[in-house]
């Protein structure tokens, strides 16, 4: 079969067609993988929140603010954690996605790290370096204070050779930790709640345990004694 | 009698032929240590023995699918635009590579995620293409693919061994000594020393 000649008509028929089976075939391989590909993604986060959770019986997913959060409760609907999906820019080799899991008194309950670039037996040691056991144990940490490594005047013990990388992790769990304050909000103990409105008038709210703050800008009393609530 | 002989010699060619075109990618040929070509994901996937090693499967089989489909349809692309149409086949087959591993092999693919539509690119893919398979049959643009692949991911695997070794003191992510290894052998430096000593090393006795 002789070779096809170089003429206008035969160039673009040519790129047409093979542009058209190109498409066409990978059209199917998409459809016949998107399946296995969804799955393994959804295995993979719950292994995560399994990891970075107390045990719960199932979770609920939201966004707050693009960030990727996830509440868990147990049988009785209590809420017993919430992790918060991050992205930070600051690693050392390109983004670092880390998925931090928050207790019910805003203490991190673990973490794991989804995805990094960062340099190998360096910054990609972060995965178990800031574990329970590990040198740099982050685990039980109250974020209300920012975390920082050592040389940044912070309390967390930076990888060895990989400060950068450290500082990102730590900017991951900060940024996790303004997005839990943003969803589930942080609560004050106090037994009086003063209000007031625009013009100044002021009220009073008695036997009140806790003030939460919580998303949408909204806040939640709840008091000792009827258990009611009240929002304003 | 003579016919037979002939016919006999003429297969016993094509045997032989077909065995020169499978093992010229390992040393005489070999895309990486010889032409030199694909150095970019050699240089960044060579971390460990077991990524170099993936990698270079990943762009054996995109190396043979493009090749057999090539040398198909080479008589039906006109001269002027048979690089796109090239390119277009090579694509696909990534794509193609690149959505199986994210469903069958996620491990690997976390890994290598980065790369594997750099495989595109990489020029020894192209390069067998226009070198081989637009002028020779299916069988033959096969079995150069399949072996220049194999080459490749030979090279990639014994390079991501030695700065394993070195570098993190393990072996196919086993750890033999509990200890820091030569940090700058894992780092990107460290990628350019092995492939130098390594091609080095190949001239020797390649002459």
């Amino acid at each position: 079969m002789a070779k096809k000649q170089s003429s206008l008509i035969n160039m673009v028929l040519t790129l047409f067609v093979i542009t058209v089976v190109a498409a066409v075939a990978l059209g199917f391989v998409y459809y016949f993988t998107q399946e296995p590909i969804a799955q393994v993604k959804e295995k993979k986060l719950n292994e995560g929140l399994m990891k970075v959770l107390p045990a719960f019986d199932h979770q609920v997913a939201e966004e707050v603010e693009g960030v990727p959060t996830y509440k868990a409760f147990d049988a009785n609907e209590q809420l017993v954690g919430t992790a918060v999906e991050v992205v930070t820019d600051k690693g050392f080799g390109g983004d670092v996605k880390v998925l931090v899991g928050f207790d019910t008194e805003g203490k991190i309950f673990g973490y794991t790290v989804l995805e990094h670039k960062e340099t190998a037996g360096l910054g990609s040691k972060m995965g178990d370096w800031f574990q329970e056991g590990g040198k740099g144990n982050v685990i039980g940490k109250d974020l209300s204070t920012p975390a920082k490594v050592k040389k940044d005047g912070g309390d967390v013990d930076a990888i060895t050779a990989a400060t950068i990388s450290s500082r990102a992790f730590c900017d991951a769990l900060n940024k996790a930790y303004a997005t839990y304050v943003n969803t589930v909000g942080s609560c004050v103990s106090t037994s009086m709640v003063i209000l007031t409105d625009e013009t100044g008038r002021c009220d009073t709210l008695k036997n009140v345990e806790t003030i939460c703050k919580t998303a949408n800008d909204s806040f939640t009393v709840t008091f000792k004694e009827e258990g009611g609530q009240d929002n304003e | 009698m003579t016919v037979l002989l002939l016919h006999l010699k003429k297969k016993e060619d094509r045997t032989m032929n077909n065995w020169k075109n499978f093992t010229k990618g390992f040393i005489k040929e070999n895309p990486v240590l010889v032409m030199l070509l694909g150095c970019c994901p050699t240089l960044g996937t060579t971390t460990s023995a077991i990524n170099g090693l993936s990698m270079g499967l990943a762009t054996t089989f995109v190396l043979v699918c493009s090749n057999i489909v090539i040398s198909l349809i080479k008589n039906l692309i006109p001269d002027k635009v048979r690089i796109p149409s090239y390119i277009v086949v090579i694509a696909s087959f990534v794509t193609v590579i690149d959505l199986l591993m994210q469903a069958y092999l996620p491990g690997i693919y976390e890994t290598l995620g980065l790369f594997i539509p750099l495989i595109v690119v990489n020029c020894i893919v192209l390069g067998r293409a226009e070198a081989f398979a637009s002028k020779n049959g299916v069988w033959a643009s096969c079995v150069d693919g399949l072996g220049m692949g194999l080459g490749y991911a030979l090279a990639l695997m014994i390079l991501g061994a030695v700065r394993e070794v070195l570098g993190s003191l393990s072996i196919f992510g086993w750890q033999f000594i509990q200890a820091d290894g030569i940090l700058v052998f894992v780092l990107a430096p460290g990628a350019f020393f092995g492939l130098a000593y390594f091609i080095a090393v190949v001239r020797r006795f390649n002459k």
